[in-house]
């Protein structure tokens, strides 16, 4: 596969990222559900970005219960973290066999080239969710769309703060399917 | 129909044997009602010889049945038992081997998630120290690029040496060697074998390729000599970048280092543990002075105990209890009492 007409947006917001043109990882996995709701622990791991990754977006919701979590995020990454881009949008154009795809994606860490890494707040250990919500393929597309050749996955359990990080086996052979399905004859792109 | 043996003769006669408990039971409760009928309009002393009675009556009824509750738990409740306790202590037994084969697996998991941190400590330095040692060749070729030219200007070389300059520049750059690899000093598990392999598995940095970037970086450098010795402005200008590009340099050698880290780190193969529980236990000690200083500990440290004591009467709370809410106060907090001993129980 082959990605072309790399963007990097650093800086904008959600909204404006959302308004940006192109199939993201959730809005293909999301296409067949319901509307998108925030959850409670959805809001937590939001609030846990922001504070880490955002400090100005941060609204001092819950000190007590988000500081605590993001220090031990801090814990794992706090050495490379002055040295990655932080909550950077991508868009990007991947092409395989003829076809082309947009893609957009928002990442949470970045060291483009080199490493994506991704924030996940979860009782849930990696082993069950990267399969279950399929964040190897996440991973993959950050991957692909910054050319990075490894992605990382950075858990931090709300309840206990033990962290766990796993290194994601990349799925191209998923991007390139959805290319095929999704994008358009290069041709008429 | 077969002759009943003995035992099943008793066992249909029991039947029998309740049904004229309970009539004795009954009996027994009619004469301890009449005794206390109207016992509000007698005389005390009346009073007292009824109570009495109603009393005798009520240790016969107790006696008569705890006759027969005796003979049921001894002929049919604790034989009956014996097949549990035989169970629960072959259970038993296998429990206290699983464990022991869990704490075995644990500690072997413990020993090989340890080197798997070495293996990854070792793997961290190996990729380090070659993005080390490839930044400083490249610094140390930019820097003598740089600061030759800066010399040349500084020196107001004439133009017609450029070709010469660049030559000599790109012999001297070809002749630099590569920094000294440093050693690891954390190996402590990993036997030479798997360190040389570790080592041979990890890319090592090839200068070839930089070397040429950098020779031919000097030849474009020195294309613009010319311009650079007429300008006077230009010396602070490339003493200038030239300090942009060093702390650039510092800048991206910090950056490689920490991402290294970080992503040996994340691919640091994790050993799945057995679960052991660890509890703290208080040695019980059969002695008054044992259970003054539960007690006494108990009370002292009431403020951090509490919220582990559950009793549904305060009434009933036991020496036990208070020793058990201490433990786990122990447990949450490591801290020690002098006058009380501990065990660790795994589960």
């Amino acid at each position: 596969m082959q990605v072309k007409n790399i963007q990097l947006y650093k800086g904008i917001d959600f909204d404006s990222y959302q308004a940006k043109e192109g199939h993201s990882y959730s809005s293909i996995k999301s296409s067949d559900t319901e509307p998108f709701k925030q959850t409670y622990k959805m809001q937590l791991g939001t609030e846990v970005h922001n504070y880490l990754l955002e400090p100005t977006t941060y609204q001092h919701e819950r000190r007590e219960l988000i500081v605590p979590i993001a220090q031990a995020a801090y814990d794992v990454i706090g050495q490379a973290l002055p040295f990655l881009d932080t909550e950077l949008s991508v868009t990007a154009d991947f092409e395989h066999e003829g076809f082309t795809m947009p893609y957009r994606g928002r990442l949470d860490m970045v060291r483009s080239g080199k490493v994506v890494v991704d924030l996940k707040i979860s009782e849930m250990p990696l082993s069950k969710s990267i399969p279950y919500f399929g964040y190897d393929k996440q991973l993959t597309g950050y991957c692909l769309a910054t050319m990075c050749k490894v992605g990382i996955i950075i858990r931090v359990n709300p309840k206990t703060r033990h962290t766990e990080r796993v290194v994601i086996k990349q799925d191209v052979a998923w991007w390139e399917q959805k290319v095929l399905e999704l994008g358009i004859p290069t041709e008429f792109y | 129909m077969n002759q009943l043996t003995t035992i099943q003769q008793g066992w249909l006669k029991l039947a029998e044997i309740r049904i004229d408990l309970f009539d004795r039971l009954r009996l027994d409760e009619l004469a301890c009602q009449a005794e206390l009928q109207n016992i509000d309009n007698v005389t005390l002393e009346r009073m007292q010889a009824n109570i009495r009675n109603a009393k005798f009556n009520l240790s016969e009824a107790k006696r008569k049945r705890l006759d027969f509750t005796r003979m049921i738990d001894e002929k049919l409740s604790q034989p009956s038992m014996e097949f549990e306790k035989r169970m629960a202590a072959m259970i038993d037994e296998a429990t206290k081997l699983e464990l022991a084969a869990r704490l075995d697996n644990e500690s072997k998991a413990i020993e090989a998630q340890l080197l798997q941190n070495e293996i990854a400590q070792f793997k961290s330095h190996i990729v380090n120290e070659w993005t080390r040692i490839a930044h400083e060749y490249r610094s140390n070729l930019q820097k003598m690029i740089d600061s030759s030219y800066i010399n040349c200007i500084k020196a107001k070389n004439p133009v017609s040496q450029v070709p010469a300059m660049v030559a000599d520049l790109k012999d001297i750059m070809s002749r630099f060697a590569l920094g000294n690899f440093q050693k690891f000093t954390g190996i402590s598990l990993l036997q030479d074998q798997q360190c040389i392999e570790i080592f041979h598995s990890i890319d090592k940095y090839e200068p070839a390729g930089d070397l040429a970037y950098y020779q031919n970086l000097a030849e474009e450098r020195f294309k613009m000599y010319a311009h650079d010795l007429a300008n006077e402005e230009s010396l602070a200008k490339l003493l200038q970048e030239q300090q942009i590009r060093v702390a650039q340099a510092e800048q991206e050698l910090a950056a490689d280092i920490a991402t290294n880290t970080l992503i040996a780190q994340a691919e640091t193969l994790i050993v799945e543990t057995p679960k052991v529980k660890r509890e703290i236990k208080i040695v019980v000690i059969e002695s008054e002075a044992w259970a003054m200083a539960v007690m006494t500990n108990f009370i002292k440290n009431w403020q951090y105990v509490n919220k582990y004591v559950k009793v549904k009467s305060w009434a009933k709370l036991s020496i036990g209890q208070m020793a058990e809410a201490l433990a786990k106060h122990i447990s949450e907090t490591g801290e020690t009492f002098s006058n009380l001993t501990t065990e660790e129980v795994c589960k």
